[in-house]
């Protein structure tokens, strides 16, 4: 334990300065930064949506459209390439592999480091939603103050389950990124993935796929664009990224030639 | 008391070369340690079985006593290493390089500013790795290394890119460590006159074979008995006529007369006779049988 926090603290250092940060920050505002600028643009029809009972529901469901099919798998699939990535490309595994650290120990604070930008994600585009009903209110003087409560609890409860969505996808692509000193085979098999999920999603198996699974979730209020499954597909999602994650470390183990 | 002891390594890679062949090592605690060959010679690979890179296929590996297998963590408290290229991050400058060490190692926060004044990157401020230069980066992979107080330094040609002057700082910098600290460095070279001045030890591979291992001053002992009189004259032919006159046995060599060691006495002796034979006397020196010659021939011989 001591020396995952040793090792984890090391693996964060490294994510200074590099694209994680802006790829954190561009992925999560993007969509908030859209909704603002159009509510904006449309500001006479906002009379309305604010005085609704139902806004933050309604808000929340148009923001995670782009984000569930859109933002959040590829976001996924980049941030672990990048991660991955920067020992590959600076030719520093053998440095890495030459400090008193376990291989458990490194392989679990890299995936540390990446979940923690996946949740910082996460925060970052829930304060988003926040400022893109608040920043238009702002602004504009006929808007009133949305109406209705947030309801919290929904959203936490959404929030967990998006999350359990992409794990798959980040077990996957660590995998690969790990084996891979080209970055172009985590990222082409990654896009031909989500491709090949989106293609999928009227196929009533495509939930097999681990790459659909923040799409089904999205969809299921929007029936009739995908096949949503009876079955729990979080389930199956962490099932996938348990699996994935033990046969990364296996093969990490398993590397004869160490950097 | 050996640092580190190499036992009969072996190994191929998986297009299946046999690139070592029973390696044995062995490097005495305080040396500092030559380790020759020339280029693919397996140096490089040797040095990446000892830290572990490399899964060890046969033999056996043990630092500080202790086998290496079962005490890999512990041991690698204590070593400080650079193979081939330095491994630094392009995107963070040399503070925050050497900040990920300090995190992993638990040193004090002061090492950073030491090592970096150690090694001459003191002033590289804010720069960032990528906009270093070759020898720039060299030097911020030895400081990577030293960062931890090591007692053990593996350096693979820790003077790659380097200029004269940053060889022999580094030079000087390396017998500091090893006669203040006490630190045993391992170093590899494919130059024998690069790291002659420095070592106290030198390991010979060819081929994946040991072909030398002993002390440097040992290595120079062995050349003693090869040494001879070189003489460079207007007419070879003549002189050799007149040294056999005078019972010297001479040989016919490329660029000139090889003669037997003799005593100063018998030298000017030697030289009156040529003189007085209407033989112009060009140069007489000693052929001294080098340390790279010596090298070349047991590099030669492992073919
Ligand atoms: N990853 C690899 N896969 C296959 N063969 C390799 C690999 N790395 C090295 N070799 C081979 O092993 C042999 C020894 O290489 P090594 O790098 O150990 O030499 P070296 O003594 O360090 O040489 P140099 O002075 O050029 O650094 C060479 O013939 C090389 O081709
Ligand atoms: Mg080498």
């Amino acid at each position: 334990m001591i020396t995952f926090v040793r090792a984890f603290k090391g693996e964060w250092l490294k994510t200074r300065h590099s694209l994680a940060g802006w790829l954190v920050l561009c992925g999560s505002l993007f969509t908030p930064l859209a909704i603002i600028v159009a509510r904006l643009v449309h500001h006479r029809r906002l009379e309305p949506i604010y005085s609704a009972e139902d806004f933050w529901p309604h808000l929340w469901q148009d923001a995670w459209q782009s984000m569930a099919i859109f933002f959040l798998p590829l976001f996924a699939i980049m941030v672990t390439s990048l991660i991955t990535q920067i020992e590959h490309r600076n030719n520093a595994w053998k440095q890495v592999h030459t400090l008193p650290l376990g291989l458990g120990a490194i392989f679990v604070s890299k995936l540390g480091v990446i979940m923690l930008l996946i949740v910082q994600f996460f925060v970052l585009f829930n304060l988003g939603i926040w400022l893109s009903a608040i920043i238009p209110y702002q602004l504009t003087a006929a808007v009133p103050y949305p109406q209705g409560a947030i309801p919290f609890g929904d959203f936490l409860r959404d929030n967990a389950r998006y999350f359990v969505d992409c794990l798959p996808i980040i077990a996957v692509q660590y995998l690969l990124g790990l084996r891979f000193r080209n970055f172009l085979v985590p990222l082409g098999v990654g896009f031909l993935m989500w491709i090949g999920a989106l293609a999928a999603l009227p196929w009533k198996f495509g939930y097999l796929i681990p790459y659909t699974y923040s799409m089904l979730d999205y969809l299921k209020h929007d029936p009739g664009k995908a096949f949503i499954p009876t079955i729990d597909t979080h389930l199956f999602a962490l099932g996938y990224a348990v699996a994935f994650i033990m046969a990364a470390y296996v093969l990490f183990r398993a590397m004869k030639e160490r950097g | 008391m050996y640092c580190l002891e190499a036992f009969e390594l072996f190994h191929r890679y998986s297009n299946h070369d046999v690139v070592l062949d029973g390696i044995n090592m062995r490097v005495p605690e305080g040396s500092i340690y030559g380790f020759l060959g020339p280029n693919g010679a397996g140096k490089t690979t040797t040095l990446r079985l000892l830290l572990g890179l490399l899964r060890c296929q046969q033999g056996s590996i043990s630092i500080f006593g202790r086998g290496f297998e079962r005490h890999r963590i512990e041991i690698l408290e204590h070593v400080g290493s650079m193979i081939e290229s330095p491994s630094s991050y392009d995107h963070l400058d040399a503070t925050e390089n050497l900040a990920i060490l300090q995190r992993v190692y638990r040193c004090p926060k002061q090492r950073i500013a030491e090592v970096l004044a150690q090694v001459g990157l003191a002033a590289t401020q804010r720069k960032k790795v990528r906009q270093f230069s070759l020898g720039m980066k060299q030097r911020l992979g030895i400081a990577m290394a030293l960062l931890h107080r090591p007692k053990l330094l593996i350096l693979d040609e820790p003077t790659n890119g380097l200029d004269a002057n940053g060889m022999v700082e580094i030079r000087q910098l390396l017998v500091r460590l090893s006669r203040e600290d006490g630190i045993t460095i391992l170093l590899s070279s494919h130059l024998l006159a690069e790291i002659e001045k420095l070592v106290t030890h030198v390991g010979v591979i060819g081929r994946g074979r040991m072909v030398y291992e002993g002390t440097l001053a040992d290595l120079r002992q062995q050349q003693q008995p090869s040494m001879s009189l070189s003489v460079r004259t207007s007419n070879d032919r003549r002189a050799l006529e007149v040294l056999s006159g005078l019972g010297v046995l001479a040989t016919t060599v490329a660029d000139g007369l090889a003669l037997p060691m003799m005593p100063d006495g018998h030298v000017a002796n030697l030289n009156r006779h040529l003189l007085q034979a209407g033989i112009d006397v060009y140069a007489i020196g000693t052929r001294g049988y080098d340390l790279e010659s010596i090298y070349l021939d047991m590099v030669g011989s492992a073919a």
